[in-house]
């Protein structure tokens, strides 16, 4: 079990994504870059209001060949999509409690990118996000939403 | 305010779009990709005039209203189902489904995977709006066309020679 927001963590949801042969099955054939952004929110006990994390995940077919933290927001060169939520929801989708279709529809969840593609591989995404919903096996050592 | 990320010509505007749902907001940004993508597609989206509205099956509270006006294309946020427009209802993989042409309208319409309410005389117009939401296949070969063509060309010619050997058969026989 790894704690939420943790390398460990992230390394469980790319081992998850890259075991997963219905995901193999769908994925994409191109190289596709996505920014993940978590901006913190009074709500979440670990990225509190004022602070963001951003992450780098990039899938090359079935393959996560990147998922990194990064310094600072991405500037937008070369991404695919950019996925845009407070902490709160993203802890929300993590634990279960929030069905990440429903969360960007309400749009919860921004999005941005080319939607034609999203549509054309939307198997895929939904797919992705079922697993990211499904990683049950998380620690959370500052409280568990809901909060 | 409103987003505008299309040519003047055409243009797909966002109405509200600080407060906008992400059912809103994805799909104003599909139709101006895709206008913006295709000259035939923005042909198609600048002729087409009236109304309809879009619901998402997950939350039956997202009804997003497209208009197509001399103006543009606006999409926004709707109260709800408005009776006098025609509506279609679908869930995100349905509606994926259904641009990317792995679902034809009517099959989801009888598997009642999708929901269409609409009049008859505003048959045409959605038709002509789910056309337009489709996504044109991957770009063929550049061999294709001129596959056509010399086969178009094929048949032209074999249907003159047929003409041709008839009108000589009916010549023959009339002049004996």
């Amino acid at each position: 079990m790894s704690a939420i927001y943790s390398q460990a963590w992230y390394d469980d949801l790319k081992r998850l994504i890259e075991g997963s042969a219905e995901f193999a099955a769908r994925a994409p054939k191109e190289r596709i870059a996505m920014a993940l952004e978590v901006v913190g929110d009074a709500g979440s006990p670990y990225v509190p209001a004022g602070q963001e994390r951003h992450y780098l995940i990039v899938l090359d077919g079935a393959k996560v060949t990147t998922l990194d933290l990064l310094p600072a927001r991405h500037d937008g060169r070369d991404l695919g999509f950019r996925f845009t939520a407070p902490a709160t929801v993203w802890e929300s989708i993590a634990a279960g409690l929030l069905d990440p279709i429903t969360a960007g529809l309400r749009g919860t969840i921004r999005v941005r990118g080319d939607m034609r593609f999203l549509m054309k591989n939307a198997d895929a995404v939904k797919i992705l996000v079922d697993l990211y919903a499904a990683q049950v096996e998380t620690d959370w050592p500052a409280g568990k939403p809901p909060y | 305010m409103a987003a505008d990320l299309t040519p003047a010509s055409c243009a797909v505007v966002l109405r509200d779009e600080a407060t906008a749902s992400g059912l809103a907001d994805m799909l104003h940004q599909f139709l101006a990709q895709t206008v913006a993508s295709s000259p035939a597609k923005a042909r198609l989206a600048c002729r087409l005039r009236g109304a309809l509205l879009f619901r998402a099956t997950e939350d039956e509270l997202l009804t997003v209203s497209i208009a197509f006006s001399a103006a543009g294309i606006e999409v926004g946020d709707a109260p709800g189902p408005d009776p006098r427009l025609p509506m279609l209802t679908a869930d995100f993989l349905t509606t994926a489904h259904l641009t990317t042409g792995e679902e034809r309208p009517l099959g989801l319409l009888v598997r009642r995977r999708m929901h269409a309410r609409f009049r008859l005389g505003q048959a045409l117009f959605l038709w002509r709006v789910l056309g337009l939401l489709r996504i044109a296949p991957d770009a063929a070969p550049a061999r294709a066309p001129a596959r056509a063509r010399f086969r178009w060309a094929l048949a032209v010619g074999l249907l003159a020679l047929a003409v041709l050997a008839v009108a000589l058969v009916a010549l023959m026989t009339a002049s004996r």
